[in-house]
Parts: C-alpha cells; structure tokens; sequence
C-alpha cells in the first residue's frame, strides 16, 4: 500500500510547510492589527474630535439697542447664535432674558434652568422665574429660590459698545460650562 | 408539475440543508411545560422588532434628517404622504408595545427565575436588548424634532453637565457641537436608524443562540430550586423524557400572541393615531412645558427630587416657601428636600400645554 512505503525526509518537508503556515498565521495577524489601528486612528479622531480641548464657542454677540431695554424691566430677547450650520434652522435662534436695572447696568439670564435645561419664564406679577419642568424658582436677580436647581440662572458677561448690548456667549449653557 | 415542484425543493435542499437548518433551530426541542401563555412575551418583542425595522424603512423613505428640514418632513407625512400618517402611527405604537412586551418579558423571566445557571448570559443579552430598546425609544423620540425632543435633548446635555471634569466636552460630543442644532439631529439619527438597530440585530443574534444552545427554562416548580451540580443533567433527562419540538407543538401560543400584537398596533394605530410633532424645534416658543414619553416619565419626575442641592441660608428664608437648610456633614449648607409647594405650584402654574 501507497501509504505504508517509506517517504524520506516527508516529515521534515510537513515540519517546514508547517512552520512557513504558522509564520504566515501570525505575521497575518499582526498585519491586520497595524492595519486596523492605522485605520481606527481617522475614524475615532472624527467620532471624537468634540471630546477634546476647551469650549472654542464664546464670542461677543449684539443683543440690540440699549434702548429697547426699558428701565427696571426683564424682557426676552433672542439673537442668532455666531456658531450654526446652514441646516440648524431656528435652532439657531437663542433666547435670553435681559433686566435692565439703570443706565447700562444689567443683567442677562439664560434661558435654561440651571436644574435640567428647560426654558425658565418670568412673571412679572410675582417678580420670579419660573421652570415648567420640576417648578425650579429664581428671583428677579438671577438667585435661586426654591426647587431642585443647585444654583441661581446661567449670566452671560455684557458689555454695552455705542450705545448697543452684548453678551459674551454661544454655546448651551450647563453646569461644566455655564454662560 | 408536482415532480417539478419537488425536484426544485430537493435540488435547494441538498444545497441548503434547510430541514437541518429547520430541526436545529425552530424544531428544538423544549420541556413539555413551557407550552404556557407566560411563554410568549419574547417572541411578541421580536413580533415588534420586525415592525419596527419595516415602518422605519418605510418612514426613512420620506424624513429628512436636517434641523431645518425634519418637522417639515413630518407634517409631510400626516398631511400629504398616502398613508404616511399610519405609518407614523405604527411606528410609534409598535414601539409602545414593544417598550411594554419587553417588561413583561423581563418580569416574566425574573419571576421564573430563567436568569440563573445556565442561563445567565442569555439574561445578560437580554438586559443589553431592554438598553438598546429604551435607546431606540429615546433616539425615536427625538428624531420627532419637535418642542418636546428640542428641550428633551437640553435636558440630556444638561445631565451630561453634570458629569464631573468632563462635563463640558460630554455635552459638545453629545451635541455634536455648541447648541442643540443640524449636528445633533444627525447624530441622533445615526443612533436611531445604524448604531443600535446594528446591536439589537447582533444581541438578538446572541441571544437566539443562547437559547438553542442552552435552551428555555422549565416551568419552575416549588421545592426544586437550581442546583448548578446536577441541573444540566436533569435538564437533558426532562428534554429526553418529556421533550417536544418547538415547533409544531409550542409555537401555536406564540403565533396566536403574534398575531393579537400585530392586530393590536393596528388597531391603535388606526383608532389613536401616530403622536405629535407638537410645537417647532424653535427655542425662543419659550411658552411650552416639554414632557417625554410615557416610558421616561417616572425618570423624568424623579429627576425633580434633588434633595442635596446646596443653598444659601440667608437666601433659603426669603421666600415664604424657600427651601430649609442644615448643616451636613461637610459642614456645608445643604438645602433638604426642596420645598414641595412652590415647586408644585410653579408646576401646576406652567404646566398648561401650548403648543404652538
């Protein structure tokens, strides 16, 4: 039989091809791990790139005229913010409120309770901000008043240039990055 | 024509081994017992998966996922496309269904106690399933953009603000940039439509495996609890003994659970309709009171207890329902259970929906 006859030197020839495919085997996996890694490098980088570095979204942004902001008032304003897409549609359109104390002495809130984001309203009755999502209270002054929101409203930086109002903002104030 | 017929089916046949395929996975066989009603709740999720996946693919031939675009795609489809406001109102009802098939699946299994050896990976799979299921539901609901997902999505980024050192970079990567806005939409819609509907497949995939691989509990009985040392022995000798193939024999409960879930989503959706868009995604409509959907509504009250806020004395006695403070531990003033009556009221005050 075929199989019974000596084969000189077939062992030593398996041994090689064995060794050759082993090699082959790992130098393919170590291939496919550069390869991989080199190619995760772009994709992460895109995925990620907002993860890094400090907020680069704060400019001055124009409110209006000092002007249309009566004396011992709190009125909304809104402004379109410097850092939007062409596709953010009125996403783009931020409210504030502005209380003008005297002369150009003010003070101007974001629109979002410090608790959970939501958009805090005035009563002018009662001379308190008002959340409609967790009753989060503020007084006229920003402060906190009741409810579960840790700290008063998010103030934006003002100043007022010839005449008109500006604030130092654009991005969604938060507890990390407030206004 | 008939020997036709069978020489195609056995020339497939021996190329696709469907009866092998068939007898390993849908004829497995499974103990006598679990032929029960409390069996079905798995199969009906998946009855809703794949209801999910058509009505998405239908949706997605028509929404534009641009933040400028998208609630305009959506009157769109309750106005304009034919049948496009069912479609929407499938979706959305599949998806309730599906939210509460899926827990009383997991209670059904908890209670049973299906989650022990072996079985503990397929619990496990199936917990990562309930994850993705209530990601899809959130993803979902923001992809309505509409009043509710804008502020539902500012309510996101704010608890991401919260996260210590790194909050501020977790709310711009959340965000996909400085406001909610085009970016975020597009994010969400790469969640909603490529990144968990991939993992639920591939946790599905898992988690069928596992139950063929280690197959269904036994309807528990009183007195036998899991003995790790001699369950996959009894186990074999019950399948052995009192084993009958999945299907025929036990799928019929299935199918028939199937079918009323089918038949159930189309009824509500045809009775009640699909949901929203509420008001546009436009921040400066400020006179809104945003909620979520019903299934992130306990979350969203209970985010209203947040007893260890910190406060200033002197501030906490100014108003009549201010908050009461102490001292903690550290020393510092920490305001209790904020004030239940103003919070209430400002509520009650605000919460008259206007959509606009």
């Amino acid at each position: 039989m075929a199989a019974e006859r000596p084969c000189n030197g077939c062992a030593a020839v398996a041994n090689a091809k064995s060794s050759r495919r082993s090699w082959l085997f790992k130098a393919g996996i170590a291939l496919n791990a550069v390869a991989g890694a080199l190619f995760a490098v772009p994709v992460l980088g895109f995925v990620l790139s907002g993860l890094f570095g400090k907020n680069p979204y704060r400019t001055w942004i124009g409110l209006g005229g000092v002007n249309d902001f009566p004396e011992n008032n709190t009125r909304l304003a809104t402004f379109r913010n410097p850092f939007v897409n062409a596709w953010d549609g009125a996403t783009g359109d931020i409210p504030c409120w502005v209380r003008r104390l005297e002369g150009d002495k003010f003070q101007v809130f974001a629109i979002n309770c410090t608790h959970l984001g939501c958009p805090v309203r005035w009563f002018q009755e009662s001379h308190l901000f008002m959340c409609p999502c967790h009753g989060g209270v503020f007084y006229q002054d920003g402060t906190r008043a009741s409810g579960p929101p840790p700290r008063g409203l998010f103030e934006y930086k003002y100043k007022v240039e010839s005449g008109q109002l500006m604030i130092n903002g654009g991005h969604l104030p938060n507890l990390s990055d407030p206004a | 024509m008939m020997s036709i017929l069978r020489s195609i089916a056995l020339w497939l046949e021996d190329r696709l081994q469907i009866t092998k395929l068939y007898a390993a996975t849908a004829g497995h066989h499974v103990p006598a017992n679990t032929n029960s009603w409390f069996y079905v709740f798995g199969s009906g999720t998946l009855v809703c998966l794949v209801l999910q996946i058509l009505t998405g693919i239908c949706l997605a031939f028509v929404y534009v996922p641009a933040a400028d675009h998208s609630w305009t795609t959506i009157q769109y489809l309750n106005n304009e496309q034919y049948l496009g406001s069912f479609l929407r109102a499938l979706h959305y009802w599949a998806s309730n269904f599906m939210v509460g098939i899926m827990t009383l699946h997991v209670i059904q299994v908890f209670l049973f106690g299906a989650y022990k050896y072996p079985r503990e990976l397929t619990w496990i799979s199936g917990c990562f399933l309930l994850f993705c299921t209530l990601g899809m539901a959130f993803t979902g609901q923001v992809l309505r953009f509409d009043q509710d997902a804008y502020w539902g999505l500012g309510i996101g980024a704010s608890i991401m603000g919260r996260v210590p050192v790194m909050g501020g970079q977790l709310v711009r990567f959340m965000l996909a940039g400085p406001i909610i806005g085009g970016g975020t939409l597009t994010r969400f819609f790469s969640l909603h439509v490529f990144i968990i509907p991939g993992a639920i497949l591939a946790l599905v995939g898992l988690h069928l495996r596992l139950v063929l691989t280690k197959g269904i509990n036994e309807y528990p009985k009183p007195g036998h609890p899991v003995v790790k040392a001699t369950y996959d022995e009894e186990y074999e000798a019950l399948i052995h003994k009192d084993g009958v193939p999945f299907a025929p024999n036990v799928i019929g409960k299935d199918l028939i659970f199937g079918a009323s879930v089918i038949l159930g989503i189309l009824i509500c959706a045809l009775v009640l309709g699909p949901k929203g868009p509420t008001g546009p995604p436009d921040p400066t409509l400020i006179v809104t009171a945003p909620k979520p959907d019903y299934y992130f509504l306990p979350v969203f009250a209970g985010l209203a207890r947040n007893s260890f806020t910190r406060c200033s004395a002197a501030r906490g006695e100014r108003l009549g329902a201010g908050p009461r403070c102490s001292e903690g531990q550290n020393r510092e003033r920490i305001c209790h259970a904020p004030i239940r009556r103003s919070g209430w009221a400002s509520g009650r005050l605000l919460g008259q929906r206007r959509d606009v």
